[in-house]
């Protein structure tokens, strides 16, 4: 029964697709979002998260279209519609619902998801802060740790603190508010390692929820050293990553960037940067592009977005090139992208450690809280 | 080459298939030769299938059919350019990563 609906589900989304590249976008109405709105509940009900997903970007990126917002990206409009026709056509596809051998690829492209477990006790350290900014719909702060005991040792763990966009704030700001009842700010767990426990966990993710009730326990009161050695798994030379990603596996479904792994590189130096602007493309924002040395040598770039909380990183990778300083340690996300390895930076350890995305702007819990939280706020 | 194709189809999803403009059917014509002579020849075939369609359609304009073939011949050859953009992302990695590759 379940599969004669998600049936009928595809093939209305496959042919209001095929309908809006006939049409073309110039010609969307209000009538269109209703519709994927419709289609948006229907995937839920037959729970197809993957279609689910794809369908409420497409139509986060319609409405912007529609409002001519500046946001609005023509690459990530056809990303998404594309998304949505090839799940559509794999869901009509025949016999695929039913063939038992296809079920592990069903899941997949179903985009079940995987139950959170509780983890018990974790000791934890920051090591990389990262700034999130989806206009109209999310911004906040995901914070990498590394776990310092364990089985799970040397692991990295992420915890996402998110919030819908309200006023013009800054996401490093969400680091100044209380994070559980008794008052504890991310900004106190800066510089120390820390206990957490009963955590829920999702290990596709590697990402923990602390909840408010059980805050995180400081081990002391003073800095504790910057754990290099439990990082020293993520400096990879050439040849590990030739091999990672030989490994692989494409779908039609890649994005053009693609996250490959944490890395840690040493003795960097900045050596060159110049700003690419797409030209051809609409709506494409400007990226600062900045060469790096490093002592495994293979080639590196760091690519930043020209965004207004992106101020601080440029600002600082640049006084770094101009003064010729040599880090001694970057810990990053390795990305792919245009051809190039590139690594976002999560932070820098030179004698102390800096994230680097953060600028030394204060700002004052109170009044975050008061346009995040008070109503009438615009 | 798949910055080309990409920006050629994102110009036709926001007019409409049904809205071509002579122009822009002149530049799917000479991207079409352009990408057969790279050897590109799966991209080439759809953008071929594709001029083949746009034909048929100015000349059957309310045909329901050609109208949904000239859809997905376009979303086909937006999934192999994606498909195409990934592989050749991949392969420049890989070439760039092998010479420091320790023998």
């Amino acid at each position: 029964m379940t599969s004669v609906i998600l049936k009928n589900v595809a093939k209305q989304i496959k042919i209001f697709i095929e309908n809006m590249v006939y049409n073309g976008l110039d010609l969307a109405t209000k009538e269109n979002i209703r519709q994927i709105e419709f289609f948006l509940q229907n995937s839920s009900q037959v729970e197809t998260y993957r279609l689910a997903i794809s369908l409420r970007y497409l139509n986060v990126e319609l409405k912007r279209f529609l409002q001519q917002n500046q946001a609005f990206s023509m690459d990530r409009y056809v990303f998404f519609l594309s998304n949505c026709w090839l799940l559509s056509r794999a869901f009509l596809s025949q016999d695929f619902v039913n063939k038992c051998e296809k079920q592990e690829l069903l899941q997949i492209l179903l985009g079940k998801i995987s139950q959170n477990k509780i983890l018990k006790s974790l000791k934890l350290r920051i090591v990389g802060i990262e700034k999130i900014f989806l206009e109209g719909s999310l911004f906040g702060i995901i914070l990498y740790l590394v776990s310092l005991k364990g089985k799970t040792r040397s692991s990295i763990f992420k915890w996402s603190i998110m919030q819908i966009p309200k006023g013009n704030i800054d996401p490093e700001t969400l680091l100044t508010l209380s994070i559980s009842e008794n008052k504890i700010k991310v900004l106190d767990l800066f510089y120390k390692d820390f206990y957490t426990s009963d955590l829920s966990f999702s290990e596709e993710e590697m990402l923990i929820e602390v909840f408010k009730k059980i805050p995180p326990c400081l081990i002391s009161t003073q800095n504790d050293p910057f754990p290099v050695k439990m990082l020293e798994k993520y400096h990879y030379r050439a040849i590990n990553l030739y091999n990672q990603i030989k490994k692989i596996e494409l779908t039609p479904f890649d994005l053009p960037t693609r996250f490959l792994s944490y890395l840690l590189i040493k003795n960097i130096k900045i050596i060159d940067f110049y700003k690419e602007v797409d030209e051809g493309r609409n709506n494409r924002i400007p990226v600062y592009v900045f060469k790096i040395s490093h002592d495994n040598n293979f080639p590196l770039f760091i690519r930043i977005q020209e965004k207004s909380f992106n101020q601080a990183i440029i600002a600082k990778l640049e006084s770094f090139r101009e003064k010729k300083v040599v880090l001694k340690i970057l810990f990053g996300k390795l990305i792919i992208e245009r051809g190039q390895l590139s690594i976002l930076p999560l932070s820098v350890y030179n004698d102390t450690e800096d994230f680097i995305c953060l600028s030394e702007k204060s700002s004052k819990p109170k009044e975050v809280s008061k346009v995040l939280y008070h109503k009438d706020q615009s | 080459m798949f910055d080309i194709v990409k920006s050629r189809i994102n110009e036709i999803l926001l007019k409409g298939i049904g809205n071509i403009s002579a122009e822009s059917y002149s530049e799917i014509i000479n991207l079409r030769d352009r990408v057969y002579k790279m050897n590109l020849n799966l991209m080439g075939d759809l953008l071929e299938r594709f001029i083949k369609v746009l034909r048929q359609l100015s000349q059957e304009k309310h045909n329901e059919e050609i109208k949904s073939e000239a859809s997905i011949t376009a979303l086909k050859i937006i999934s192999t350019a994606r498909m195409f953009e990934t592989v050749m992302n991949i392969e420049i990695i890989k070439k760039n990563l092998h010479p420091g590759v320790d023998s």
